[in-house]
Parts: C-alpha cells; structure tokens; sequence
C-alpha cells in the first residue's frame, strides 16, 4: 500500500517510527512493531538516525514485510554514495517496499562514529529524481531496468512559523522531482503548525505531522536546546515538571492526544515516534480518532 | 538527625572540573557541594549521602553520564532525588554531556546547556533551575511529612485515627471497604491517618504492612499495627524495614492476642520472641541508624524515620495487674513509645486516671488518643463475657446498651452519641487525639461524631455521669473524687495482699547466696564452675541435672538465658503463654491468664511475691532484654557463672579470660557484645 494512495483515499493516515536493533537481536524491534501494528497505517524504519550506527532498515522492512506490515524504508544521503543508494532502493522494492522517506540526516558529530566520514555524494532532492526515475525504469545514468519499482517518496521538513523563502523554495524543488507527501519535525504548537501548512499549500502536497511523547521536563528542555526548529512550550513543560517517574506516562500521554487532536484538521497524517515508548501509542492513536 | 531532614546537600557528578566551580558560583555558598568526578563515585555518594540535588554533567568516556542517570533514576536509594543535567561545555560536539539519541530518552528533573557561555553567565544561568529545584525539595519534604506525628505533637491539634479491620483473604469485602474509606478519608482530611490491625483476634488476615503502603498511596497515612505474636525479632525488623522502604513510618507495636484456634489445621505457633518493649527499643535503634557487623566490617546503617506508639489496658479489676500494667507502660516510654493507645472501655474514671497517672509519673508530654470504639449489641456482649481479651463492658454497661437497642434505629444513634460523647470527654481531659473504630462504619458516621464530639466537648464534665461503668470492686490507682466523679491526686489504698510460697522463700535465699558475685560462695565455685564449663562431658551432666531440678521447681524451658531473676522467681518462658518479661500482656481478666483462665496472671502472681517484702516496684526498674536464643538448651547457671546471660551482663560478670574459655563462649559473647 502506498502512503499517498492511503491518503488519497480521504483517511487520516497514521504512521509510526521504529529503530533498528544495534546489534543483531530483533526481537525487541519485533515485540514493538506488534505492540503498534494494529493502530498505524505503515511503521517506517529508520536510517541511521541521528548519526548511530544500528542494522539496515532494508532488512528490518523485508521481516515487516513477511509479518504483513507496510514498511516506510527511510534512506539518508549521509551514509551512501549514489550506487548504494540506487542499488539499496531497488533491493527494497525487490522485498516489496512501496514507501520510502528520503532523509539528509544529522551530522555525524553527534552520533556515535564521530570519525565516520560523510558521504552526501547525492542531495536529498536528487535522490527524490532518481528514485523517480527508477519507478520509470531507469537509473540515474539513464541505463534501462529489468522491472521498476514503485515507490511513494515522502520527504521532511521543519514546520517552522516563518519558514523563509529559500525553505519554501528548496521544498517546491523536491516536490518538482516528485516527492509525494511530507513529514514534518516534531511540532508541539498548533499554531506553528497552522504558520507551515500555510506557507507550503501551494505545494498541493499531503502533510504528517511528526510527534514525539514529551518524557520529562528535561527531555523537553533538551529538545528545545538541540533540536532546531523544535519548540516544546512552557505551559507543556510545566505539565511534567514535578511528576514521579511513575506519573509521567499518563500525563503525558494526555498532552500528546490534546496537542494532536488540535492539528489533526491541519494535516492528512501522524507520524508519532515513540522511541522505546510503543506500549503508549494505542492509547494514543486512541485518543486522537 | 534524619537524613531527609538535612536540605542544602547537592552532589555534583562530572568529571569536567569547570563545572564544580560553575555551580559554586551559581549557588553561592548557600548550599553544601560535594563533587565526585566519575561514575562509580558518583553513584556510592548518592547512595550515600542522600543529597538533596544531584547535578550531572559530562563524564568521561562519551555515553558515561547517560547511563548514570539511568542508574540513578531506577535506584531503589536515589530514584527520587531530584536531578539536573547540565551541558556545560558545548564547543566541543563529542563532549556533550548527551548525544541526541540520549536526550530524547532522558527522565530528569530538568536540563540545561550553557553552550557558548563564559563561567559569570553560566552561573547565572544555572542558578534559577537550581533554586526551582532546590524549592521542590523543600515542598517534597513538606508533602511528606508525618501528617500523624505533627497532629499528635501538636498541642494545638486534636487527632484523629480511624482504625480499619484487614480481613482474612485477598479479594474480600472488607479489603474493599477498607479502602474505599482510606480513600475518603485522604480526600476529606478530617483524619490524620487510617490504622490497620494485625491479624485481629490471632486470626490469620491480609497483611497489614502491604495493605498500609496501599493506604499511603491513596494519600492518607498510615498506621501499621505490628503484633508481636507472629513474627520474631528478625522478621520484625525485616518488615520495618520494608515500611521504612516504601514510606510508611507510623507504627503501633503491641504484645498482639493470642492465636485463636482458627488457623490453617489448628493454633498456630506462638511467637512472641520479643514484647513491645523489645520492639520499640529496637525501632530507636533503627531510627538512630543500627550498627551491624558484614564480613568483618562495621557499618551504620541509615536511620529510619519511625515514629512509634504503644498501648495500655488500663480497665483492670485488681491491683496487681494495674499496678503490673502501669510499670509496663512505663518502660514502653523509656524503651522509646511516643503516644499512647489504650484498650478500649467505657469508664469516665479510668480514661482520667491514664492521664492523671502519666502527669504524676513524669511523663507529661506523652501524648494519649483516647480508643473510641462504637459499641453495638453484639459486640458489646462478647466484650462483656471477656470475648475480646482486654476490652471491658460491664454488666451496667450491657444493659443501657440492650435497652438502646430496642429503639427504632437499633439503637444506632444511641452508640453514636455514646462515641460522640467519648470523643467530647477525650478532648477535655486533655488527649492528643482519638482512635476512633467500629464495625463498618462510614466516613458520615465518623465526621458525625468529631462534629458532635466537638461540640460538647466544652461541657464535657457534665457527661462523666454517663460513663459510669466501674468493674465490680474494680481497682483504681487514685481515689475517687466524689465532686467530680473522677480522681483526686491521691493514690488509692493497695490492700492486695502479697503471697510467700516457700518455693519462692527458699530460691531467694539460693539467689542470695549462690548467684551473687560478691558472696563468698560465688567467688569461691567460680573456678569449679568454669572447670566444668571446660569439659564436654561434666558439662552435659551439669546441663542434665540443672534441667531436671529447675523443671521440677519452675517448669524450666532450657531456654539458657534465665529470666527467673527478672520475674519473682517465675518463669516467663513457661508460666506465660505469651513469654512476657516486661510486665504483662493486656488480656488478664480478674487476676486470670487470658490464655489460659484457670491459671493466675505470671505477672499478678509476682507482683504478690514482690509485694510480700515490699518490693513490687523493681518491675518497673530494668527492661529485661529478650531471650538470646543462642544460649537455648545450656545450662543458665554455668552461662550465669560465665558471664554469657543477661542477668551475668547486668551484675557485670565478667567471662573468665577467653585463654581457658572455649571457642564457642568467646563467639557467643563477642555476639552479644554488639547486639547489647
Ligand atoms: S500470663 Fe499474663 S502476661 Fe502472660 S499471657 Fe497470661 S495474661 Fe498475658
């Protein structure tokens, strides 16, 4: 199932965010992609996120594939070069992979392997053509394929309130090499969230927004700190501030629900990334329907 | 002083030394910094000294201070201190306190980054998230008082307890009311605390440890009943300890009922291996943090927050077991009891006399709920027919109460007004507060009574005819005053009359003589004595033959740690079916055991013996420690002679130089040496 086509179809499309294992143990990855199965429309796998290094999300969407989950395969630009990254879109529609998020990624100095050298041999709007390009059966050096794939593209955005011009621009530009929908960063005012719909409607694209479940006061301040373009306001924050560790999920599960049922008539879509909390995501999905 | 009660400790765990200064800055000598500059320290000082604030940095290697403050998050010690990340150094993108994968994931109280700030603006950055902090700490302390112990040391305040019943299984009605009336009561905030009994009546019951720190989540204290009649000394203090884990803190410790014939295929074992004096003392060492000895190393554990209660039966007929009751109080007070909770009765005169008799005796600041029970028929029969071991309800009593019943409401608003009175009469002879009980009583019924019982309670010398319910020639320590119908300052006449069997003749003189260190005669058998201690064999023929004459004379049990000395020459092992050395339970009725009616009161029979010379008052004297069982089965004479029992310890026999002494006694005494 394309995530375009879902969304086409007038429904308000759910997609949820797991990580890959560091490491070769799945079963945590499997025990997650069950706990939310049933409440999402496709679960996206992501690439190296943040600059760690965990296995290819290649392989995890071809085991989702096999359990009868949709896959969203991310694919960064850091950590390949345009062979890898052709060859690694073709292996995935080969698995049945109908959805792919291209991603530029975080800089490596702040992951895991700070030595590890940055590839970005293609741009992500490049990328965006050549997947394009495979889905009309050739590569980007313009040699025939033996069978094409067919892949929705999304690509992400910061939903920022006054999105300047070359933001706009450079997103038209993706949108031009045909990416189909867009995901945007973490937003936790629905008024941002107004600004940035606004500024892109043109574009006549579907939106997701993306959110993460506040886990504390300074989980909070942390984003706000290191994440550019995220914003966690005060009157959220306060909300946790004080709270046992015992009281923290419920509460903040019912902040997510408020926040995401005030942008729900923004968007087509949620993107939510639970990040180690899945067992919060039907209360939730829930919630917000 | 409890460590909680220290606040300006914050610890500060990074091994990026700019940061301690940073924080110096920032808080300006108004708190107390201890650094530690890894993760191991940085843990063992938490665990440690329990500070107030800890604030993390970055710690060497990357990835360091995240999985610290997992640690310190999930740790039974430290998951509630509250915490601060700090990002000071922030050119450096490898050395940043959390990667971004970490951050998302972090559960601490607050973070903050100094990125690109010189040490002046860091320090005035930080010091506003610290004082926030640092206030929450002050406000969790706050919150977490002892509700309890402020209402019943506050003169100001009168207190209120609800006493709950647990009943015997796990999913039962009473489990169900129980706390559906916490939870009211946590919401409403006329009571200070709701109390759970332990295995009421000797009945097994769901415990009440588990079902307090239920109570305490509900946000209403909790009073735990601890009987000793189940437990012995190792699981009591095990149990404590899980209270004092999870925040429970009130205790009532009491002798407990005996086990009733209700359990699993029969009586269960009595324990009794402590009394409550024994227990208490033994909280006041918990709470001053006990000493222990692990492998060789001493150590002080981290004092505990307890604060204790005990009771009192003081609705006795006879002298000796008033008297006997009285001298016990007295010790549970020294021992460490910081209120008081009688047995239940329903006489104006007697619940005077506790507060009389504690303001004669020095203890003035004692504070005292008065125990309100609402009385219906049924109840009031059993207690009547000593059903329930302690409670009393006269004749007199019985028959207002049937009469009552007979009205239209079945005598309900009669035994309302009787508790409201009660309740009135408490506040104005000056108690700390009410325990107030009753068989499945709301939360209206009890509101209703403190309203009304508030209400009177300015006139409440008027309502003292009513509760003129003596026992038939029943004892009081004071004489009446007649213009009052309460008690004059003036002790009563104490016509008892002592009892001098020659039993009791004959082993005073053997005491006298032989079990003196400074007779002639002990000094002279010491070397004998220690020369049979030495041999195996003159040993057990020794233990053999001691046996064989103390169970003729005594109905000695071998417990090795003679308590005969302590007791008139009787044995509280076996002559008390609750192994009562402090004085006595609070079941005896008229004279008689509670457990066993045809036999006299251990503790009524000594005082007479005492009496019979004049001497009924070393009862209150010595607290007489609990038994140490290593000494079980030996001879209590040879441990005497040693140096190795409690009564050796007392008079300050010292045990012969450990040369000669076998490897064993030196063991057992350096035992008792830190259990002393
Ligand atoms: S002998 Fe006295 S103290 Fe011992 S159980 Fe009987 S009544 Fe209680």
């Amino acid at each position: 199932m394309q995530i375009s086509e879902a969304i086409r179809g007038g429904r308000f499309c759910v997609t949820c965010e797991l990580t890959p294992p560091k490491g070769t143990s799945i079963q945590g990855f499997l025990n997650a992609a069950d706990m939310v199965r049933n409440y999402a429309d496709a679960i996206l796998v992501t690439d190296n996120q943040r600059a760690v290094m965990r296995a290819a999300p290649l392989i995890l969407c071809q085991v989702l594939k096999s359990r009868n989950i949709e896959p969203v395969m991310e694919i960064c630009i850091r950590d390949h070069n345009r062979l890898a990254l052709q060859s690694q879109l073709l292996g995935a529609a080969i698995a049945g992979v109908e959805n792919v998020l291209v991603v530029a990624g975080h800089d490596v100095l702040v992951g895991d392997h700070i030595d590890a050298k940055p590839v970005n041999d293609m741009s992500c709007s490049s990328l965006v053509q050549a997947a394009v390009m495979l889905n009309q059966g050739k590569d980007l050096a313009g040699h025939n394929l033996e069978g094409s794939p067919r892949f929705s593209i999304g690509i992400e955005a910061i939903a920022e309130k006054g999105l300047k011009p070359d933001q706009v621009a450079d997103l038209r530009e993706k949108v031009a090499q045909g990416a189909q929908y867009i995901i945007t960063q973490p937003v936790y005012e629905p008024e941002t969230m107004a600004a940035f719909v606004e500024s892109v409607s043109d574009l006549n694209v579907p939106i997701l927004v993306s959110h993460i479940m506040l886990r504390s006061a300074s989980m909070a301040r942390f984003m706000n700190s290191n994440f550019p373009g995220v914003n966690v306001p005060d009157y959220l924050i306060r909300e946790l501030e004080g709270l046992s560790r015992e009281e923290v999920p419920a509460a903040s599960v019912q902040l997510s629900i408020d926040l995401l049922r005030r942008m729900k008539p923004l968007c087509q879509g949620m993107h939510l990334m639970p990040g180690g909390w899945e067992r919060y995501v039907p209360r939730i999905v829930d919630g917000v329907a | 002083m409890h460590r909680e009660e220290r606040t300006n400790q914050i610890l500060v765990i990074t091994s990026h030394q700019g940061l301690v200064g940073i924080i110096q800055e920032a808080v300006q000598g108004s708190l107390e910094i201890t650094h530690a500059a890894d993760e191991k320290e940085g843990l063992e000082k938490a665990r440690k000294n329990f500070p107030n604030l800890i604030v993390l940095g970055y710690i060497d290697p990357p990835g360091t201070a995240f999985q610290l403050h997992r640690k310190l998050r999930e740790g039974w010690i430290t998951k509630n201190i509250p915490l601060l990340l700090v990002d000071a150094d922030t050119s450096d993108q490898a050395h940043r306190v959390l990667s971004l994968e970490e951050g998302l994931q972090i559960e601490a109280d607050d973070y903050i980054t100094l990125s690109g700030v010189d040490t002046q603006a860091s320090a005035t950055r930080l010091a506003r998230p610290i004082a926030a902090l640092m206030d929450r700490v002050q406000t969790r302390i706050q919150q977490n008082a002892n509700v309890l112990r402020e209402a019943i040391l506050d003169p100001e305040v009168f207190c209120i307890t609800w006493e709950q019943i647990p009943g015997r299984g796990a999913f039962e009605m009473q489990q169900e009311e129980l706390i559906e009336n916490a939870r009211r009561a946590a919401k409403k905030g006329t009571v200070h605390a709701v109390s759970v009994t332990d295995n009421p009546g000797g009945n097994p019951a769901i415990s009440t440890e588990i079902l307090c720190t239920e109570v305490r989540k509900l946000g209403i204290e909790p009073l735990v009943h601890l009987a000793f009649r189940d437990k012995n000394r190792n699981e009591c203090e095990s149990v404590l300890y899980g209270l004092a884990g999870l925040g429970v803190r009130n205790v009532l410790m009491l002798t407990g009922d005996y086990p009733s014939d209700g359990g699993f295929k029969g009586r269960s074992k009595p324990v009794f291996d402590l009394d409550a004096v024994h227990g208490l003392q033994m909280l006041d060492m918990m709470n001053a943090g006990m000493d222990h000895e692990t492998m060789g190393r001493k150590v002080k554990l981290a004092p505990t927050d307890f604060f204790a209660g005990s009771a009192v039966s003081p609705f006795k007929a006879t002298e000796s077991e008033l008297l006997c009751q009285y001298y016990k109080l007295d010790k549970k007070i020294r021992a460490g009891a910081k209120f008081v909770i009688p047995q239940l009765g329903y006489d104006a005169r007697k619940m005077h006399e506790i507060m009389l008799w504690l303001r004669m005796h020095g203890h003035v600041n004692v504070p005292v709920l008065a125990n309100i029970y609402i009385l219906p028929l049924g109840a009031a029969r059993l207690m009547n027919s000593n059903g329930i071991p302690g409670a009393v309800v006269s004749d007199k009593l019985l028959a207002t109460i049937a009469e009552e019943a007979k009205d239209k409401d079945k005598g309900r608003s009669a035994r309302i007004m009787r508790a409201a009175k009660m309740y009135a009469m408490a506040k104005g002879m000056g108690y700390a507060g009410a325990h107030i009980g009753g068989h499945g009583i709301s939360y209206e019924t009890l509101e209703e009574i403190v309203q009304r019982g508030d209400e009177m309670a300015p006139r409440w010398r008027d309502l003292v005819p009513e509760f003129d319910f003596p026992q038939p020639d029943g004892f009081y320590f004071f004489e009446k005053d007649p213009d009052t119908g309460l008690n004059t300052e003036r002790s009563a006449p104490r016509k008892e009359k002592g009892a001098k069997p020659p039993i009791y003749q004959f082993a005073r003189v053997a005491h006298a003589t032989m079990f003196n260190p400074s007779s002639v005669v002990f000094k002279s058998l010491r070397p004998m004595v220690k020369m049979i201690d030495n041999s195996h064999r003159m040993k057990s023929a020794f233990e053999f033959c001691e046996h064989l004459a103390k169970v003729a004379m005594f109905g000695c049990q071998n417990c090795g740690d003679c308590a005969l000395f302590d007791v008139a020459f009787l044995c509280p092992m076996s002559q008390c079916p609750k192994s009562q050395r402090n004085g006595p339970c609070g079941g005896s009725y008229l004279g008689w055991c509670e457990v066993n009616p045809e036999k006299k009161c251990v503790w009524v029979r000594a005082y007479q013996r005492l009496k019979s010379h004049g001497a009924e008052g070393e009862i209150v004297e010595d607290i007489v420690p609990p038994p140490n069982w290593e000494l079980m089965g030996t001879a209590s004479w040879l441990n005497f002679y040693m140096g190795r029992d409690h009564s050796a310890r007392k008079l300050g026999i010292a045990p012969p130089e450990t040369k000669a002494g076998s490897k064993k006694a030196a063991q057992s005494q350096a035992g008792q040496g830190a259990k002393a």
